[in-house]
């Protein structure tokens, strides 16, 4: 999967909009501190909100000043060219209007929950994402547990065995996690592990004949257990595995290589020399201030890994025949229909936005720099 | 702090001491057969310019050299020898029995952590005390080094202190298990000048109330001569003029020495004069105990 | 102890530094000369040659269906052949011009729109600055393979407007290097000094800044080689890039989803896609780690 720059690697990586949290270092001294914490996080939410409008704005405008006829592809070719039936099409979506009336029409039915109706599925684009989402969530959250498990013990592993054979082995891993083309993975593994192996279950939640848990949380594994269903859970847990190990490979590459080089920068600061020379352990100098040093950019990169999971779905769901955002997405764009595809776009985009605005505040907590002087 | 008196008499003996870095061309010959000793209630100057080895040394004598160095040689710490130590044994004696200050206090005091957690977790560990006496003994120790309101200033961050007070809380954490030797590591090389006199005093006073052994680490020569009782002169990895401070000093044996007097600021031509080195060494903060008589 | 000679003073540095000899072999990045190194480098020139003149080395018409339909590898067609009964080597050859060529050709107008916007935002400064930045910021904020989804499927779905599409999502990054090198270049001393001697803003940037930017730039686009080629195919997988006949390594390995029995009709075209990207990024992290020590000294 390709995620573009999610580590652009000349650069730290710096959350969307994030200024460096030392631009209110010199202002945060004592009772002062309180008003630059507070300042701080008033700047952080104002440009939050600013993206959030910015990002209607690219879904809206990506969708309806590119040439692609929407009618045509709703339509079809033959009541395309029958003028009566597009006028009231046209009409019936508002695409008669001017683009700004559009765009705010759009913005005010958003403010009520109304993304419209999908041309594709004839259900408001709402309800299926509300259908969407947990599937999605349930294998993004699985996939970013493991991979930040998984991808910060081999990260740590391989700063600490730098040159050393172990960095090498991970390394290379690491590189072939980032190099594989997700979807060739997600086919590689469905047609050995269900396929030939059959030791996962190939496509959906659950087996046929099983019920979905009783809805909750709408993840099903952890309603199965909330309902006290272990022959559910077992089973859903079974139907995810393939999709995670897929999604996480990726990640476990990417935060690999970048809590290695992480952990590298803070092992070489003077402060870690002036720990080890206290005398104090390893695992001391490790623990406190090793790891203290390297969370928040590799808090960041996990924020990161996420949001750029939800996306990597959509190479992956369609596969494993997974009812979510992946496979609606697809399904959508492949059709042309807008109002769905706006949806995930949407919606994906404010989980980023989310994330990206939590990292920042995360500065503010784990830094003392950006905290308020207790 | 009564309880900080060191055992009287420790002393360092450097013997032989090579330290080889293996890279992609040969082999560097970072440190070339150092000797050198010095014992409690003296400080020992090592000079030199950058990549003379002199900071290799102070680091090697705490294990703290580079992964890939290769170290032959003993480094005595009366009798145990430092060269052989490894893991854990070193760890008792880092930060228990030999003391170290780096540079600068702003890149050595870690940014996120408090000023009492960085002064208290290795006495903690070193002393197995409670919390409540490792609290005691930091504030003991920031009061001994000067700054002001110790207890408050357990509870601040690195940055919220100035340069000089930063340091101030270095040779804190340094002195905070009563060890008998200190590494100080050009400890003033990054603070203002006004500030430099302070932390150099303070330097004297531990080294005259504690008895402690110091090995100090500078390029700058005007200091050397305001804190060393002997000096040593290192070049590319080797030990070119050694003796007491007014002899290396005043009447430098070596060329490569006589050099860097003569490079001086303000020497015109050497630092041959017992006036030259009286106003260099004027901000001394009194007269030293080390045998020096200038 | 000491025994001063004036020959200690004039003891040749090299004992210390490094000696310079074999140079031009040092030039290369350390990484580059190790097993694995050269087998990249090997894979990177195999694929770049086969890209360039594929078409007249592949054993079979990539296009012809003249073949029996769906036949295990064999001595006839080493990977088999397709559902068309075409032969999938030679499809897998010609793909590499699709992939490598177009993938080249994507980070190069990406390093050229971003850099070209990124050297404006940095040079111009206020409110240039601030529309392209915030611009950056929005792309950025949308997870890349959606936008890019997004984007191709407006567009319609061919190779031409799936190379747009990514370059769509992939500009930011080097605007925002490069105006940030711009910005402290432009801050620094030699740039000051430079205008001191009479340099005009446009002169200095010409002399003076862009040659600076340029490796740095480089650098990071040839990090950026791997990513692009693994967004194209996924987006030819997603159907929204190459259209059908055309031998591409995304679309075919797209086939395979149909014919799980049929093995070798995704994992060659998969494993060329592998293989590129990883030739590429390893050769790219060596070159931005001998370039950038602070990055990672080994």
């Amino acid at each position: 999967m390709s995620l573009g720059s999610v580590a652009p690697d000349l650069a730290p990586p710096t959350p969307v909009g994030a200024e460096p949290p030392v631009a209110i270092a010199d202002a945060g001294h004592g009772r002062r501190s309180h008003a630059a914490l507070l300042r701080y996080i008033a700047r952080r939410l104002i440009i939050a909100c600013l993206l959030v409008v910015g990002l209607t704005l690219v879904t809206f405008s990506l969708t309806n000043l590119v040439p692609g006829d929407p009618v045509a592809a709703a339509l079809g070719q033959r009541a395309a060219d029958d003028p009566a039936i597009v006028a009231r099409f046209r009409a019936e979506y508002g695409l008669d209007q001017s683009l700004p009336q559009q765009y705010l029409s759009y913005l005010n039915r958003l403010l009520h929950g109304d993304l419209g109706t999908s041309w594709q599925t004839h259900h408001p684009v709402a309800e299926d994402l509300a259908r969407a989402i947990p599937a999605t969530m349930e294998i993004a959250l699985c996939a970013i547990v493991a991979s930040a498990l998984i991808g910060l013990t081999f990260g740590v592993w391989s700063a600490y065995k730098r040159g050393r054979a172990t960095d090498q082995v991970l390394r290379l891993v690491s590189l072939i996690g980032i190099s594989v083309p997700t979807f060739w993975m997600a086919i590689l593994c469905f047609s050995t592990f269900y396929y030939r192996l059959g030791i996962f279950p190939g496509s959906g939640r659950l087996s046929p004949g099983l019920a979905a848990p009783p809805h909750r949380t709408g993840l099903f594994t952890l309603d199965a257990l909330l309902a006290g269903d272990f022959r559910t859970f077992v089973d859903a847990a079974s139907h995810l595995a393939m999709p995670v190990m897929v999604l996480t490979l990726y990640t476990v590459g990417l935060l690999t290589r970048f809590s290695r080089s992480s952990i590298l920068e803070v092992l070489e600061t003077d402060y870690v020399r002036a720990a080890k020379a206290k005398g104090l352990s390893g695992w001391t100098v490790f623990r406190k201030y090793v790891l203290r040093a390297a969370a928040i950019p590799i808090l960041t990169i996990i924020g990161l890994a996420f949001g750029s999971l939800l996306s990597g779905t959509v190479l992956v769901e369609s596969i494993f025949s997974w009812p979510g955002l992946g496979t609606y997405a697809y399904q959508s764009a492949s059709k042309l229909d807008l109002l769905g595809v706006m949806g995930v776009g949407l919606f994906v985009g404010l989980v980023y936005l989310t994330i990206n605005l939590v990292v920042d505040l995360m500065y503010g907590l784990i830094d003392p720099r950006v905290r308020v002087g207790r | 702090m009564s309880d900080t008196t060191p055992r009287s008499g420790t002393t360092v003996r450097i013997e032989g001491l090579t330290l080889d870095i293996p890279s992609e061309d040969g082999v560097n010959h970072i440190l070339r057969g150092i000797d050198l000793s010095f014992s409690a209630g003296e400080i020992q100057g090592l000079a030199g310019e950058s990549g003379s080895g002199k900071t290799m040394t102070g680091l090697a004598m705490i294990g703290l050299e580079p992964p890939t160095a290769r170290i032959t040689g003993q480094i005595w710490l009366d009798d145990v020898d430092l060269a052989q130590l490894k893991g854990g044994a070193l760890n008792a004696i880092r930060g228990r029995r030999v003391g170290t200050v780096f540079q600068d206090p702003s890149t050595s005091l870690h940014p996120q952590l408090t000023v009492g957690s960085q002064l208290t977790d290795h006495v903690r560990h070193h002393l197995k005390v409670s919390r409540a006496e490792a609290r005691e003994r930091a504030v003991a120790a920031l009061d001994r080094v000067g700054v002001p309101q110790p207890a408050a200033a357990l509870t601040r961050y690195p940055h919220e202190f100035s340069g000089g007070q930063r340091q101030r809380v270095a040779i804190a954490i340094a002195l905070a298990c009563a060890p008998e030797v200190l590494i100080a590591d050009e400890p003033t090389t990054a603070l203002d000048v006004t500030v430099q006199a302070g932390v150099l005093r303070l330097i004297r006073s531990l080294v005259d109330d504690l008895g402690l052994a110091v090995l100090f680490i500078t390029h700058d020569l005007g200091v050397m001569s305001a804190v060393a009782d002997r000096v040593a002169v290192m070049r590319q990895g080797q030990i070119v003029d050694h003796g007491p401070r007014s002899e290396v000093l005043t009447r430098p044996q070596h060329p490569y020495t006589q050099a860097l007097l003569a490079a001086l600021p303000g020497a015109r031509g050497g630092l041959n004069s017992r006036d030259d080195l009286a106003r260099l060494g004027s901000f001394s903060p009194a007269p030293t105990t080390g045998g020096a008589d200038v | 102890m000491s025994r001063p000679t004036t020959a200690d003073l004039t003891a040749p540095r090299s004992l210390l530094g490094r000696p310079r000899r074999r140079r031009l072999w040092r030039a290369i990045p350390k990484a580059w000369r190790t097993p694995l190194g050269v087998a990249a480098g090997l894979i990177a020139l195999g694929w770049l040659v086969i890209a360039l003149i594929g078409p007249a080395i592949v054993p079979h018409d990539p296009l012809a269906q003249d073949l029996p339909r769906f036949q295990a590898p064999s001595r006839a067609a080493w990977l088999g052949t397709d559902e068309l009964g075409r032969d999938v080597f030679s499809r897998v050859l010609a793909g590499a011009r699709v992939t490598i060529l177009l993938s080249l050709l994507l980070v190069l107008m990406s390093m050229l729109v971003g850099s070209l916007l990124g050297v404006v935002a940095g040079f111009f400064g206020r409110w240039v600055d601030e529309v392209i930045m915030r611009l950056t910021d929005l792309v950025m904020a949308f997870p890349t393979v959606i936008l890019a989804m997004v984007t191709a499927a407006a567009l319609g779905a061919s190779l031409f407007n799936a190379v747009l599409a990514a370059l769509v999502v992939s500009w930011p990054s080097y605007a925002r290097v490069v105006r940030s090198m711009v910005l402290s270049l432009r801050s620094s001393e030699f740039v000051a000094s430079g205008r001191l001697l009479g340099f005009s803003p446009a002169h200095s940037m010409r002399v003076d800044i862009l040659p600076n930017v340029a490796g740095p730039t480089l650098v990071m686009a040839s990090l950026d080689i791997g990513t692009a080629a693994l967004l194209l195919s996924g987006l030819s997988f997603l159907g929204l890039g190459a259209k059908p006949p055309m031998p591409e390594w995304g679309s075919m390995v797209a086939t395979a989803v149909q014919n799980f029995d049929r093995w070798w009709l995704g994992l060659f075209p998969g494993l060329a896609i592998l293989t590129v990207v990883m030739a590429f990024n390893f050769l790219g992290d060596a070159l931005r780690d001998h370039l950038d020590p602070g990055a990672e000294r080994a």
